[in-house]
């Protein structure tokens, strides 16, 4: 199964920038402050997971050597995320987990989930991918 | 959660202003007579729509040849889009009043990413809309528009069966909303919908608008449906947790913040 994904996933990454310009409709709003050419990854930990239309949101902390930083994480709606194997228990307070992100483009501390990881490698999509047959699955 | 944004509120009074000013008053003129079993059986004939739900096919809508035909514009119209392309150069206009919660409205409702569901009844087929939990109610029992119908984001729909294609004919739309990013419309729009099926579990909605003022032809879009038959329709309250905003030039804004805590309590009465 999560080699089915992967798979799915690197033929996504050909037809990332397709998906990138038409992220704008994913959601209920446009994307533009989010730099979607761009992903960066955070590790850290769960202070809470907001289970809420028309987003989910992560409030997630992030510890280096300048201390805790707190970041603003949306993602997909809950219908759409339940319809793809996410639950309200998909990550509870005190999970370490790596989030990849689209970041906002003003600097400030959040963005939008692409994708979670697992310490154990168990990975989890956010966005829409393409599938390996190049149909976009909802 | 969130501050529920100033202009869904006003929305939101104004609502409250007409539901009391309207008291019992019916505002969708002579009530109809009540549903017979012959009216009821009837619906057993009609296609089979109400199984599952519809969602728009992401691959059309956001893969290659997802983008429409564009429309046809009036140079008044021409002109209006052109301001607003060069404003979004600038930043602005790249964002809409959906983020604000505000629902897009006919035809745009129709078109999100998220699923639909038919109910049909007697004299009646109402479309329950995910995105921001909209209802559309298409009047089939033969009754013409209103002579003089209020203005509203989904517009006033009746719509009669040919067949297996029902065929929707909807006007009076709310001034603020858009039939296409960045293109209005006139009192006389005009819009028919023509729905059927084209396999097992495949709809297509030809989505035709017509605008003297803003379209030199009237514009047509075809989009693709599939059915998901073991889903169903979700709530869809935006304004549970939304982080999202769009200013009036329509600069994207994003509120970040915990929103964990629980709310301060509130000073005690005396």
């Amino acid at each position: 199964m999560m080699r089915t994904c992967l798979r799915a996933a690197a033929a996504v990454l050909a037809g990332a920038g397709a998906l990138a310009a038409a992220a704008p409709a994913l959601a209920h709003h446009s994307t533009a402050m989010f730099d979607m050419d761009h992903e960066v990854q955070l590790t850290g930990t769960v202070k809470d997971f907001q289970w809420t239309q028309p987003h989910t949101w992560i409030d997630f902390l992030v510890t280096d050597s300048s201390g805790v930083t707190e970041y603003g994480v949306e993602g997909m709606s809950p219908s759409y995320l339940s319809r793809n194997g996410w639950s309200k228990h998909t990550l509870s307070p005190g999970d370490k987990v790596t989030l990849s992100i689209h970041p906002l483009r003003d600097g400030r501390k959040g963005g939008f989930d692409a994708s979670i990881t697992w310490p154990d490698g168990k990975v989890m999509y956010n966005l829409p991918r393409r599938g390996a047959d190049g149909a976009i699955k909802p | 959660m969130n501050l529920l944004p100033r202009r869904a509120a006003l929305l939101a009074t104004a609502g409250l202003a007409i539901a009391t000013a309207g008291g019992s008053a019916a505002l969708g003129g002579p009530s109809p007579p009540a549903a017979t079993p012959a009216d009821w059986a009837a619906l057993a004939k009609l296609p089979d729509w109400t199984r599952g739900v519809w969602q728009i096919d992401w691959t059309a809508l956001f893969g290659k040849g997802g983008r429409p035909v564009p429309p046809s514009l009036t140079p008044e119209y021409a002109a209006k889009l052109k301001a607003f392309q060069a404003g979004q150069a600038r930043g602005e206009n790249v964002q809409n009043d959906n983020a604000n919660c505000v629902p897009p409205g006919m035809p745009q409702i129709m078109q999100m990413p998220y699923p639909l569901e038919f109910i049909y009844s007697p004299g009646r087929v109402t479309i329950a809309i995910e995105t921001d939990s909209q209802v559309r109610r298409i009047y089939t029992d033969g009754r013409p528009h209103p002579d003089d119908p209020d203005d509203t984001f989904n517009g006033d729909s009746i719509g009669h069966w040919e067949g297996d294609t029902l065929v929707v004919d909807t006007i009076a739309l709310e001034p603020h909303v858009s039939i296409a990013p960045g293109v209005g419309h006139s009192d006389k729009v005009h819009i028919v919908e023509r729905i059927h099926q084209t396999g097992p579990d495949n709809l297509e909605i030809a989505t035709t608008i017509d605008d003297p003022a803003v379209l030199t032809q009237p514009w047509t879009v075809t989009r693709p449906y599939l059915r998901h038959a073991d889903w169903q329709i979700e709530e869809y309250v935006c304004e549970q947790n939304n982080h999202d905003s769009a200013d009036d030039k329509g600069r994207a804004g994003f509120r970040l913040g915990d929103d964990s805590a629980p709310p301060a309590a509130s000073a005690p009465a005396h």
